[in-house]
């Protein structure tokens, strides 16, 4: 039996029915980074110590019958959590020095239902990215082809996933970066309804948009691993008080017989991929067969759905990294006076993608132009979430592919933003309203993971990953071995 | 002679910010304790440390509504918290959160009250919530480094805007005396402009009178009382009236009011425009509420400056300006009440004596009257000696401050030093007798009709009774032997 | 049509507390002014009547905790992730008023 390859509710199970201690698996999952992350990069830091320490409380609280609901679990922590005495450097300069005096509520959440800790995850710089090539501690490679992007901007915590060096990693997803990523990888990563996670303790990058989720191997995990993870928060305004329920255990209480699938005409344009078109309908044929419903929507104003994340997404984030000033915490390059120290810390502290970002915000904020660009992007936003409100009336869910491609080849387009941005393009529309998403994998292309997006109803997170685990079941994808040989980088 | 000054009008608009009472910070659960040491209170919301979140604190809404309630404002059951965007070292998040364009309270009026008796409605134009900033020290350490402390940074505060609606200093004066009163009332300010937890900035203009266009304006920072900023109103006006009259303009611009030099002076850093690229903080939602709220609140004030200033006036015959006086504080007006005790003692004496002396007492002191050695009771006792005819009104003085040094009772001080006062007819006569004979020349000139020497010799018997002969009988006794 | 020249990257340069080398404002001139293009199409969108929508949690009311103390000090927690202090102080460049 290969440890590394447990999923996170197997692993779960064994652990708890003493088949296999926290120990060993901690062991081996560190052996599996130790063998692995010098070539994908997935971890910012790997915590040999920490990560030991807990699995002996696991294995502790296992034997006396106090096991969490994911104890034992190795869990790879996205670098943007903030983890009390553990390094947190939004793979940032910036916060190179930074270890935070306190933890953010989801990863809390997380080691009080007894996940181990086996790092912080790379990603691209604060989140800003969709690639995991603007990180300042360098590229993640994805693990099915070492040329290809693991998608950004939670590309650390998808390659560790796909590459067996934890069970089940956090993402953060602020237009589509843990949805983008689960797809170029071959996982699933779900992205709940705002307000469903706690964002204290999570680096900010666009507080309206930022959400936390899961990304695992299979559906099961992602619905145990989301459980643990939401809940209110107190110390959160924005977090919803709406009941967590046990997703994990209802997830075959459903038959797709009857379920209204809606197919937003905006998706399925001319210029698509063919293939990846042909693996949404393929998912769509499996599900009509199996007695539901089909249904062309239209979600009009999907065409500005990029446009206006790139609008309000950075101009949130011009505000959310001020605090990174070099006087209280993080990096600070001494100028020779005040406004000097400032723009070192500052210029030298953040990467190309995040000033360019810093900027894009400061214009649409700033007097003169805020009207016209920041206020018209929050009524377009508003008629976005109309779109879905409006379909949601006729469907129950709402299919798409997640991204327009499989994994493209690293350096393709860090040179060209906007390409960059409109890689989002089936992901953003579904952060604007704030709903539910997950991306599971849909089947190959050209031996690459395609992603098929299926976009929930507000708070309908149950359903969702009841109609994922359905098409998970239907399809029959399977994850790539630990030692299947990827192309050499 | 007509001053050219005579020939201009000031405009004058107020801005307070009054920090609120509360324990906990506006968006944290730190202290808001005033005078600990640097940097204890404080926590990563405070310091705006990556990824840490506002939580708004219940007390600091409830303490705008009463303030709204008092100024007869628009509440707002739906108000946004924005972020205005600059970058200071004491600004730990590179963002101040405050209220922009859809503040908690919105248009209300100020009644104050002037020392001649008359008063005057001011409109407040908004209020809103924002957090404080910290405090940069530059007084230590090197010459090139600041010293940050942020136990303020995130202590809550109430910014409240009047109307352009002043015309003079005195107005000004009157304005934040009677802001810092309502707020003190409310409980929700502690009012001390010394420690900062109540600041204001001038805005200051000029206009040839009889003219309705606005002048340029300057904004003066840095008033700690309300006497600063009538003098650096007086002085900024001065300053812009000479600037007109010899042909320039005014620059708008922020000035700082120096209280050593007696002068404002500009502040040259800050003039570039700011940017601050408000937008509604997105970490937030916006606040609402019902009207059951507005009316608990409501339920929950207790009586305001300008009822107990009707009050006083109505049922206890107050001048308006006394009644002001004795309702600019809750302290005075209770120490007030209880001394009048329902009207069983003479209301316009007793506002004398509490107003003249004593404040006067107190004043030189530099007591607040929380901390009189004088209880309210014992005030009311020793007007009623002198109600009863049991000392005179001129001993009374004697026995007040006996009262006031020791803080003790008013009828153990008349016995203690024997001031009970002589009204015994008899026993004066006899005194009077005897000066009159020893003064044979005086009573001639009386005779001969120079009736001022009657005041000679009642000060002649008062000083032979130690100022305890009761004065009506005195006088009565000399008018009967005198004049024949 | 957003034409975006050198003295508008500086001026948001300042805004943001950045500094860049001459060629890093051309490269920015350019790439801005794609992205404020990009960022335009917006402009086509008939919104009228349409209120904006700063918060996806919708009729919800801000939270409000209740006004207790909850913190205690921790000063030399938090001052050792500081680049500089003392006496119990930030140390940071002068302050110039």
């Amino acid at each position: 039996m290969s440890l590394i390859t447990l999923g996170l509710k197997e692993a779960a199970t064994k652990l708890k029915n003493k088949e296999i201690s926290a120990v060993e698996l901690t062991k081996a999952t560190l052996d599996r980074i130790d063998e692995r992350n010098g070539t994908i990069n997935a971890y910012n830091v790997v915590c040999h110590d920490v990560a030991m320490k807990m699995a002996e409380e696991s294995d502790k609280r296992i034997a006396s019958g106090e096991a969490g609901l994911i104890e034992g679990v190795p869990i790879g922590m996205k670098d943007l959590f903030c983890t009390k005495g553990v390094s947190t450097t939004a793979s940032s300069k910036i916060l190179s020095n930074f270890v935070p005096p306190y933890e953010s509520t989801v990863s809390g959440k997380l080691w009080n239902a007894g996940g181990v800790m086996m790092g912080k995850t790379n990603l691209d710089e604060f989140a800003m990215g969709s690639s995991n090539e603007t990180s300042f501690t360098g590229k993640v490679l994805n693990p099915w082809d070492t040329t290809l992007t693991p998608g950004g901007s939670s590309g650390g915590s998808s390659a560790a996933v796909a590459d067996f060096m934890c069970a089940g990693a956090t993402g953060t997803d602020t237009g589509g970066s843990i949805r983008q990523p689960a797809s170029f990888t071959g996982i699933v990563g779900i992205k709940p309804t705002y307000g469903r996670c706690s964002r204290y303790g999570i680096v900010a990058f666009a507080s309206s948009l930022d959400q936390a989720g899961a990304m695992t191997r299979n559906v099961e995990d992602a619905a145990l691993m989301l459980r643990a993870m939401s809940g209110h928060d107190p110390l959160d305004s924005t977090s919803a008080s709406n009941p967590v329920e046990a997703w994990d255990e209802t997830l075959n209480d459903f038959d797709p017989k009857g379920l209204r699938i809606g197919l937003p005409k905006e998706y399925f344009i001319e210029g698509l991929d063919p293939n990846i078109r042909k693996a949404v309908d393929d998912a769509v044929k499996r599900f009509t067969d199996a007695g539901a419903e089909v249904k062309e929507i239209s979600l009009p104003h999907t065409k500005y759905a990029v446009p206006t994340y790139y609008i309000i997404a950075p101009a949130e984030a011009a505000s959310n990294l001020s605090r990174y000033d070099g006087m209280r915490f993080g990096y600070r390059a001494e100028g020779e006076n005040l406004a000097q120290t400032y723009s070192n810390s500052r210029s030298e502290g953040f990467g190309w993608e995040v000033k360019r970002r810093i900027m894009v915000g400061n214009y649409t904020l700033s007097s003169g132009y805020y009207d016209a660009y920041y206020i018209k992007a929050q009524k377009v936003r508003a008629l976005i979430a109309q779109d879905f409100a409006n379909a949601y009336k006729e469907v129950d869910v709402i299919f798409t592919p997640t991204a327009p491609s499989t994994a493209f080849k690293l350096g393709d387009k860090i040179s060209d933003p906007i390409q960059m941005y409109l890689n989002d393009v089936f992901t953003v529309a579904t952060s604007l309203a704030g709903l539910p998403g997950i991306s599971v994998p849909a089947g190959l292309v050209e031996g690459l993971p395609v992603g098929l997006q299926i976009i929930g109803q507000a708070f309908g997170e149950e359903k969702l990953l009841q109609v994922a685990q359905a098409h998970e079941k239907m399809c029959g994808f399977q994850m790539r071995a630990p030692n299947a040989t990827a192309t050499a980088a | 002679m007509t001053s050219v000054y005579d020939q201009y009008e000031i405009v004058i608009g107020l801005e307070i910010h009054a920090q609120l009472t509360t324990k906990s910070k506006l968006f944290s659960g730190s202290s808001t304790e005033f005078g600990a040491d640097p940097n204890t209170q404080t926590c990563p919301v405070d310091l705006g440390m990556p990824g840490v979140l506002p939580v708004l604190n219940t007390a600091a809404v409830d303490a705008a509504i009463k303030t709204g309630l008092a100024l007869r404002a628009e509440v707002n059951k739906e108000s946004v918290f924005a972020r205005k965007n600059y970058f200071y070292p004491d600004l730990p998040k590179g963002y101040q959160i405050s209220q922009f364009d859809k503040p908690i309270i919105g248009k209300g009026t100020l009644t104050i009250d002037l020392e001649d008796g008359t008063s005057r409605d001011i409109g407040v134009t908004r209020l809103h919530l924002e957090e404080d900033a910290g405090k940069s020290v530059h007084d230590f350490g090197a010459d090139n480094v600041s010293h940050v402390d942020l136990n303020r940074a995130g202590i809550p505060l109430m910014e409240i805007v009047s109307e352009p609606d002043m015309r003079t200093p005195e107005e000004a004066g009157a304005y934040v005396r009677k802001m810092r009163a309502i707020v003190r009332f409310l409980g929700v300010c502690d009012g001390n402009m010394e420690q900062g937890s109540m600041r204001c900035d001038a805005n200051v203009s000029v206009r040839k009178k009889g003219t309705t266009e606005f002048g340029t304006r300057t904004e003066t920072k840095n008033l700690n009382s309300a006497r600063n900023i009538q003098r650096a109103i007086a002085y900024e006006a001065m300053r812009q009236i000479d600037i007109l009259e010899e042909g320039g303009e005014i620059v708008q611009e922020t000035r700082l009011w120096d209280a050593q030099k007696n002068v404002t002076r500009s502040m040259r850093g800050k003039e570039n425009a700011h940017d601050y690229r408000y937008f509604p903080c997105p970490d937030l939602l916006p606040v609402r509420f019902d009207d059951a709220r507005i009316e608990r609140n409501k339920q929950e004030m207790p009586e305001l400056p300008d009822a107990l200033k009707e009050r006083f006036m109505n049922d206890y015959g107050l001048s308006a300006y006394d009644a002001s006086v004795l309702s600019s504080s809750r302290a005075t007006s209770d120490y007030y009440d209880a001394v009048v005790a329902g009207g069983k003692r003479d209301a316009k004496i007793a506002a004398n004596w509490i107003m003249v002396e004593l404040f006067g007492a107190l004043n030189k002191q530099g007591k607040d009257i929380e901390e009189s050695p004088v209880s309210p009771e014992n005030m009311g006792k020793m007007l009623d000696l002198i109600a009863d005819g049991t000392i005179s009104g001129k001993i009374a003085k004697t026995v007040f401050e006996e009262m006031f040094d020791n803080g003790k009772d008013p009828e153990a001080v008349v016995e203690e030093k024997g001031l009970k006062q002589i009204s015994d007819e008899g026993a004066i006569e006899k005194i009077i007798d005897d000066i009159i004979a020893a003064n044979p020349k005086q009573v001639e000139q009386i005779k001969n009709g120079n009736d001022k020497l009657i005041g000679w010799f009642v000060g002649q018997t008062m000083q032979a009774t130690k100022g305890k002969a009761n004065p009506g009988i005195v006088n009565k006794l000399l008018n009967a032997k005198l004049r024949s | 049509m957003s034409t975006v020249d050198i003295p508008l990257v500086e001026k948001l340069a300042q805004l943001s507390r950045l500094t860049f080398t001459e060629n890093e404002k051309e490269t920015l001139q350019q790439e801005l002014g794609n992205i404020l293009d990009f960022i335009s199409q917006l402009q086509e969108v008939n919104t009228d009547g349409v209120q904006p929508m700063s918060s996806t949690v919708g009729a919800a009311s801000t939270y409000e905790r209740p006004d207790e103390v909850t913190e205690e000090n921790r000063r030399e927690e938090y001052l050792a992730v500081a680049p500089k202090s003392e006496m119990g102080f930030y140390v940071v460049p002068r302050v110039i008023e």
